[in-house]
């Protein structure tokens, strides 16, 4: 490695640079950077009781995780072994000994348990059939809530045959489709009306179980943005899945949802501009969660120059006395100074300290507006 | 600015983790407010530091100065950290609280002259993040936290010949990309 090279005498921040140079600029970046405080005696205080907390008992704890770690380990070959034993016994003893069940002395949960192990001829092939079993949908997650998706009327409905009390169509069976491969429709439903008692509370039919094909997908793609950055802190993986998402379905009805989630993710990248460009085409409601997004965007457009628009934005989420309005009034005194408004920056510096003498820019704005009422 | 002054050289050795953290938990949060900027939470690393001192006291006890074991730990785990933050969910805290703990620590000056501060402050963090990792930590020693050369050297374990030659390299790279980044803000619509 070279040697020659001078030390160097001052930092650039310490030195008289030529007005304009790129040195002068670099030093004045750098005097905001150093500007940037570390934590003081209370933060640091916090962290000694975090340690004395960690270091109380290392042993036991360095012990728990080792045990976990070894329980799990165990877990995880005893639960493949068992898997393993199973998946090569069942075929075996599905060929050599049927079930002997009687259908009308068997409860409910067994007998479903009796048509799904004829259902499958082998372990592992996925379930499509009975509802009180079957897992809900693949995480439609959060945003999607609640709502049912709707059950296409050509889709084979097995699981009405459970949900209610015997009828005369009921015993008849659903004679229209063939709901378990290899067993009989009409036998199937006159088991059901053998064994259901009229009093027996029906079974609700289970939303997920025969969704429509496209609402499931798109419910799928969208959980699994979701998942992606919510649960598995991966905003690349979640844009892929909205990317995925907008190329199959360019008018979905959850439109609104994979938006917000986009700018989730796009903010979680720092990606500002292109989480301002979506936010700028999405119609934010009037929530709380709109009101917050309302103020990012706002946040977002003082940092691309756009003191009108951000305005506008900080005036419309004002109402209140929260920390969300307390933001919104800092931001808009900002755009206001930024524009060279003095007067509407002056009433909007009293209204803060009105709003909130104790808030947490008040040092700030006292500053801002001394300097103000101390012009001509 | 305050001048790092670790206080190896003159107080007596740490016999604990608790004697250590006294010593130098300032030092090491400012360290790590240096090298890491704005994205990072200068108090888990802090945390985490001590932590693997706790673990590791018998390393330095009595044959390296804490100081400098220290202050690579705390690279280290800044380092980690940051990569950490590049991928890390940030809108459970969004950036909107981003803008607002920023702003929250410096309420002594203006709004704009904070937005202003904050917006440079970003720059200067990201064009240090196009250095390579052994220029970037001299750099930031050098010109945000003040040490000399010869402190440098120290902490880092280099030679002072080094630490000249990529402290030359590392600002002539900085003030290239600051300047180019200024100029894509003025640029700005």
């Amino acid at each position: 490695m070279s040697t020659n090279r001078p030390p160097i005498e001052d930092r650039l921040i310490g030195q008289a640079h030529p007005p304009g140079s790129a040195e002068e600029i670099a030093a004045t970046y750098l005097r905001s950077a150093a500007s940037h405080r570390p934590p003081g005696p209370v933060a640091l205080a916090r962290v000694g009781a975090r340690l004395d907390a960690s270091t109380a008992e290392p042993t036991s704890s360095r012990l728990r995780w080792k045990t976990i770690l070894v329980l799990v380990t165990l877990s995880a070959g005893v639960g493949g072994a068992t898997g393993a034993a199973v998946w090569v016994a069942m075929p075996i003893l599905k060929r050599t000994r049927p079930v002997p069940v009687s259908p009308a002395a068997a409860p409910l949960e067994q007998r479903v348990r009796v048509r799904r192990g004829r259902q499958r001829p082998t372990l592992g092939e996925p379930e499509t059939v009975v509802a009180s079993e079957t897992p809900p949908l693949e995480a439609p997650g959060p945003m999607l809530g609640p709502e049912p998706m709707p059950v296409p009327a050509a889709a084979p409905s097995t699981t009405g045959a459970v949900s209610g009390p015997p009828s005369p169509a009921a015993a008849t069976g659903p004679a229209t489709g063939t709901p378990w491969p290899g067993i009989e429709p009409a036998r199937v439903s006159r088991k059901l009306a053998r064994v259901e008692s009229p009093t027996r509370p029906a079974i609700p039919i289970s939303a997920g179980t025969q969704p429509a094909p496209e609402i499931a997908q798109e419910a799928r793609l969208l959980g699994r943005a979701l998942q992606s950055l919510h649960h598995d802190h991966d905003p690349r993986a979640a844009l892929t899945a909205l990317d995925d998402h907008a190329a199959r379905f360019p008018s979905s009805v959850f439109g609104p949802e994979a938006d917000i989630t986009r700018v989730d993710a796009l903010l979680a990248l720092d990606r500002r501009q292109s989480a301002l460009v979506v936010l700028d085409r999405l119609e934010i409601p009037d929530t709380t969660r709109g009101r917050e997004l309302v103020v990012v965007r706002a946040e977002l457009r003082v940092g691309a120059k756009r003191y009108a628009e951000a305005i506008a934005d900080f005036t419309r989420t004002l109402a209140g006395d929260d920390a969300l309005s307390e933001r919104a009034l800092h931001g808009r005194i900002a755009c206001y100074l930024a524009t060279g408004n003095e007067a509407s920056a002056r009433a909007d510096l009293r209204d803060y300290l009105t709003r909130f003498p104790a808030g947490r820019f008040a040092p700030g704005v006292r500053r801002s507006l001394g300097e103000i009422d101390g012009r001509p | 600015m305050v001048r790092a002054e670790p206080d190896r050289a003159r107080s007596p050795e740490p016999v604990n983790v608790g004697d250590l953290y006294k010593m130098h938990a300032a030092t090491v949060a400012r360290w790590a407010t240096r090298l890491g900027g704005l994205g990072i939470d200068v108090e888990d690393v802090v945390h985490e530091v001590f932590l693997v001192a706790h673990r590791r006291l018998g390393e330095f006890r009595g044959q390296a100065d804490p100081a400098t074991w220290l202050f690579r730990t705390t690279d280290l785990i800044v380092r980690a950290h940051r990569r950490k933050a590049r991928l890390r969910a940030l809108l459970s805290r969004s950036v909107a609280d981003e803008f607002d703990s920023a702003q929250a620590g410096s309420s002594a000056i203006s709004p704009v002259e904070d937005l202003i501060e904050r917006q440079r402050a970003r720059n200067v963090y990201r064009a240090l993040d196009g250095l390579p990792e052994k220029y970037r930590s001299v750099f930031v020693l050098f010109e945000l936290e003040g040490l000399s050369g010869d402190e440098i050297a120290a902490l880092t374990g280099i030679k002072i010949a080094t630490v000249w030659v990529r402290l030359h390299r590392a600002r002539e790279r900085f003030v290239r990309r600051i300047n180019a980044l200024a100029l894509r803000e003025e640029d700005r619509p």
